[in-house]
């Protein structure tokens, strides 16, 4: 779904500005939808890039601020920093203590998280519109005033440390994950888990924290995005008030440099063996991110494959064969860098992962050999376009789906015209990524294999 | 605990391994039932509509229309034009709580059937309709009712109308697909055992509920679910899906008047009482601590504490949720967010709640914490529990849980989605047609008096069930 292809981030110090005015696409043969939201993009003399999606479709706005940072800008032996310091965020700054931020939005009904991607930190609140001046407060005050604490620093990387444990290291299936991806990517960033490798989160000290805040943290490295029901002029003047001031951090390149991943010239496969009830089997093709034109095609490419109960991975491996019991896989080409095109199935009682895998390998081949028929096309376009519709229905999605767009350097434009661009694609575009990138060469296979065949009850 | 089965998980992972990492747990529904969905499913029965924020303009915009037809079928459209979009739900009385004796996950695989073919359309026939126009449909069993909801764009809704009838009310229940969803939910039941939380859940319900129905997981266990067949299934579904005691709940771009068109023309000659109501034997609360330990080769604890809960229409149903909230339903602004994370570091996500069904549910505390600290988190989870009871809370803490409770409401109703599964859950409940206007006032109300009453009555530190799934030699409990 569309929903789904807006992730991760980064750079770009794009200077748009503008209206842009949404429109639903027109669907087959109905009448165009009406307009949907408002859309405007502005940067700030500071370097501060703001957003702003203007739907009054209920008294509720969603707050967001997005750094481009992420574990993608994180180095050897420091891995996990970005998600740390995200913690940290939440900690004193002067004005408010520790435990205050979170406070003063529940005490008014609002919610507020954070998340940290590869590519991006965001921070969010989602309540009532009049509230987008404190959000405002909040979000400049702890752009620069943070105060990480040695003994606060300590506490939340036990909490992390934890946070690990729960999501990884006591999960069979994103252990899997996590090794595979370190196995594709051997020189990018992409290789290194978002939540850190255990030793380095283990080693890490306030005083990296606060380097990564001072280098990281600044107008110019971030995209302030408000969707939902506010009057632009009013939130534009908020915003100027609040973050104008803040100063630039001049040694701050938009557009970083990254190690290169060198082209992949054979297949790598790895195995975990551990406690596991099902065996699982994920692969990845290294595939090309927004900047590539065959983006849209790899996206309807992803649509077939991987969509509802008539997707062909649906329909080959748990409907008709029947070898799994779960199956998937995603592409999304909102990435700073290039990322994976990955497929997964959680093989079924008394099956093997040989079985599986070969039969997604003929689905592969299958789509390389015969383009899609032209039913099958529509269903894709109208499941994009339907998606893209029904997105809107929540503000903070909404904003979710520019801020990304903006961070990792596609632009707000890039989620106008997705739509549009995605109807362009043909059957024989479909068939020619599929060709072009779904190749052995390019491919990395993990396997999980179970220990112990102990039958639960 | 968020009893939903669905027991056929699909597309579970998508998007989830490269999630973004969070700084507190997200509350998005896993692949499979878990249980308690911390902040936000309890708010989802805390909702109000008065500390409206802005002073009412969601209020107004939530002009809920009703009508009961002949056959005892409710109809409920919230109308709402911003977007050219529509969610339905329809809800019946077929929860797993009516499963069969000894045949637990008959509902759930009930539900998961409907999508899989009816009389006239097949499985891939129903799949490629509602695909093939980007719309979704499903369904699914809860506790104490089930599910099967449409959403869509507002041009397909009259061809949704159509499938989601067909599949409630005409389910085929062949042998084939009966066989093939069986195979699935008993893998999910397998795989469910390398979720540690999945694992201490069921234990935890097992234990506490006795020979109720809740004891029971929702998806059943591998044993409950091998002899399932098309005939009980169908069984299941000719005693249950029935009109009596049924609610659907329209949330989009509909009118009142087009809604109930489409009712009376699928739903019309819908008909059927429900069964006399079983009164299962509600479960005895234990005089003392238990500790049930389940050793697996983790590296955290995973703790859930706790004793019965209340039934959702208990009166003290408001005063509770305040209490529940400062204590441990604010997640990280609560009491026990704040010793167990904030201050002592010991877990990543550490939450309490009252699960309130239509039978008395559960109190839980639920975190997972290194092996090594489990005895710690233990303790202080006491030592908060012990100190709601003995001392009032503060003015300040009181009227930040109150203003958090009414003030998030909008927020609970800000998608289609939301608002008609919020219109089901208070239609199933009896919770009544001022629901939503009385439930500030009752929320305002409570005083620090109220909620050091409800936590003396209701929360029993020394009559608690622990169920402890870790590495037991590292954990080495230490039972009071």
């Amino acid at each position: 779904m569309f929903l789904a292809f807006f992730r991760r981030a980064v750079s770009s110090a794009r200077v748009t500005s503008g209206l842009g005015v949404l429109l639903a696409v027109c669907l087959t043969g109905v009448a165009p939808a009406p307009a949907l939201a408002r859309v405007t993009t502005q940067t700030l003399d500071n370097g501060l890039t703001v957003v702003l999606i203007e739907e009054h479709k209920a008294p509720v706005i969603s707050f967001q601020v997005w750094y481009r940072v992420g574990s993608i800008d994180e180095v050897s032996n420091y891995t996990g920093l970005s998600h740390l310091l995200e913690h940290l965020m939440f900690k004193s700054t002067g004005k408010l203590d520790t435990g205050e931020y979170a406070r003063t939005v529940a005490a008014r009904g609002g919610n507020e998280n954070a998340m940290t991607s590869n590519d991006y930190t965001a921070y969010y609140m989602t309540w009532a519109p009049q509230y987008l001046p404190l959000s405002a407060q909040l979000e400049a005050d702890r752009m620069v005033n943070l105060r990480i604490q040695d003994e606060e620093f300590s506490t939340e990387r036990d909490v992390v440390l934890e946070e690990r444990r729960m999501r990884i290291d006591d999960s069979p299936i994103r252990a899997t994950v996590e090794q595979m991806y370190s196995t594709a990517f051997m020189a990018h960033p992409y290789g290194r888990p978002i939540i850190g490798w255990v030793s380095d989160l283990q080693h890490l000290k306030a005083e990296d924290a606060r380097a990564h805040y001072r280098r990281f943290y600044a107008p110019n490295n971030a995209v302030v995005v408000v969707a939902g029901d506010f009057q632009p002029d009013q939130a534009m003047a908020e915003i100027r008030r609040n973050f104008g001031s803040l100063p630039r951090q001049p040694g701050l390149e938009s557009r970083r440099y990254r190690t290169e991943e060198p082209p992949q010239l054979g297949e790598r496969r790895l195995t975990l063996h551990r406690e596991a009830q099902l065996p699982f089997v994920f692969l990845g093709y290294h595939a090309p991110n927004w900047q590539s034109p065959d983006a849209y095609a790899l996206v309807v490419l992803s649509q077939l494959l991987f969509e509802g109960r008539r997707s062909r991975m649906y329909q080959r491996l748990v409907f008709q064969d029947r070898i799994a019991v779960d199956e998937g896989g995603a592409y999304d080409p909102l990435s700073a860098d290039p990322e994976l095109f990955y497929f997964y199935a959680m093989v079924a009682p008394g099956e093997t992962p040989e079985k599986v895998e070969a039969a997604i390998y003929e689905e592969v081949a299958r789509i390389q050999q015969t383009p899609p028929d032209a039913r099958e096309m529509e269903r894709a376009r109208n499941q994009v376009e339907a998606g893209f519709i029904l997105g809107q229905d929540s503000v903070f999605y909404q904003a979710m789906q520019y801020a990304t767009a903006e961070v990792v350097g596609a632009g707000t434009d890039y989620v106008t015209r997705f739509t549009k661009r995605v109807g362009k694609v043909t059957a024989a575009d479909v068939a020619r990524v599929a060709r072009t990138y779904l190749q052995p060469q390019n491919r990395t296979v993990a396997t999980l294999i179970p220990l112990a065949a102990e039958t639960p009850k | 605990m968020n009893r939903v089965a669905r027991p056929v998980p699909r597309h579970v992972f998508r998007h989830v391994f490269r999630q973004s990492v969070t700084r507190r747990s997200v509350l998005r529904t896993p692949w499979r039932a878990v249980r308690a969905l911390p902040v936000l499913a309890v708010l989802a029965t805390v909702v109000t509509l008065s500390g409206w924020w802005g002073g009412g303009a969601l209020a107004a915009d939530l002009k809920v229309q009703r009508e009961t037809l002949p056959n005892g079928l409710t109809l409920q459209v919230v109308q709402r034009q911003a977007l050219p979009i529509v969610s339905v739900q329809l809800a019946v009385l077929a929860g797993t709580r009516n499963d069969p004796e000894g045949a637990a996950g008959t509902a759930a695989l009930t539900a998961a059937l409907l999508n899989e073919g009816t009389a006239t359309r097949s499985s891939t026939e129903i799949a490629e309709a509602v695909e093939f126009v980007g719309a979704s449909l499903g369904a699914g069993a809860q506790a104490d009712y089930a599910t099967i909801s449409f959403s869509g764009l507002q041009r397909n809704l009259d061809m949704g109308m159509d499938l989601l009838a067909d599949i409630s009310l005409r389910p085929a229940f062949r042998q084939d697909d009966v066989e093939r969803l069986r195979k699935e939910t008993i893998a999910g039941i397998i795989s469910d055992e390398d979720q540690p939380g999945s694992v201490a859940a069921k234990a935890f319900d097992r234990e506490l509920f006795g020979s109720h129905p809740y004891a029971q997981p929702a998806a059943g266990t591998v044993d409950s679910v091998e002899p399932l067949g098309p005939e009980a299934l169908a069984a299941f579904h000719k005693r249950h899906y029935v009109p009596d005691g049924a609610v659907i709940s329209f949330v989009g771009d509909v009118s009142f008047k087009d809604a109930r068109k489409l009712v009376l023309r699928h739903f019309g000659k819908w008909s059927g009482r429900q069964p006399p109501a079983a009164s299962p034997p509600v479960a005895v609360a234990p005089a003392k601590v238990r500790v049930v330990t389940i050793d697996r080769p983790v590296t955290q604890a995973n703790v859930i504490m706790g004793h019965l809960g209340i039934r959702r229409t208990d009166a003290d149903f408001y005063p509770l949720q305040v209490m529940n909230y400062i204590l441990g339903g604010g997640t990280l602004t609560s009491r026990l967010g704040d010793s167990v994370r904030e201050k002592q570091g010991l877990a990543y996500s550490v939450y309490s709640s009252f699960d309130s069904l239509r039978d008395p549910g559960s109190f839980t505390v639920n975190f997972q914490t290194k092996n090594a600290s489990a005895n710690q988190a233990i303790a202080s989870t006491l030592v908060e529990i012990r100190r709601i009871r003995e001392q009032p809370v503060a003015e300040q803490e009181l009227a930040d849980a109150k203003n958090y409770l009414t003030g998030s409401f909008p927020l609970r109703l800000d998608t289609n989605g939301k608002t008609a599964g919020l219109l089901t859950f208070s239609a199933m409940y009896g919770l009544g047609e001022n629901y939503f206007t009385d439930y500030p006032q009752a929320i305002q109300a409570v005083t620090a008096a109220d909620v050091q009453r409800v936590a003396r009555q209701y929360l029993h530190p020394d009559a608690m069930l622990w169920v402890v799934v870790a590495n037991q030699k590292e954990a080495a409990i230490a039972a009071p």
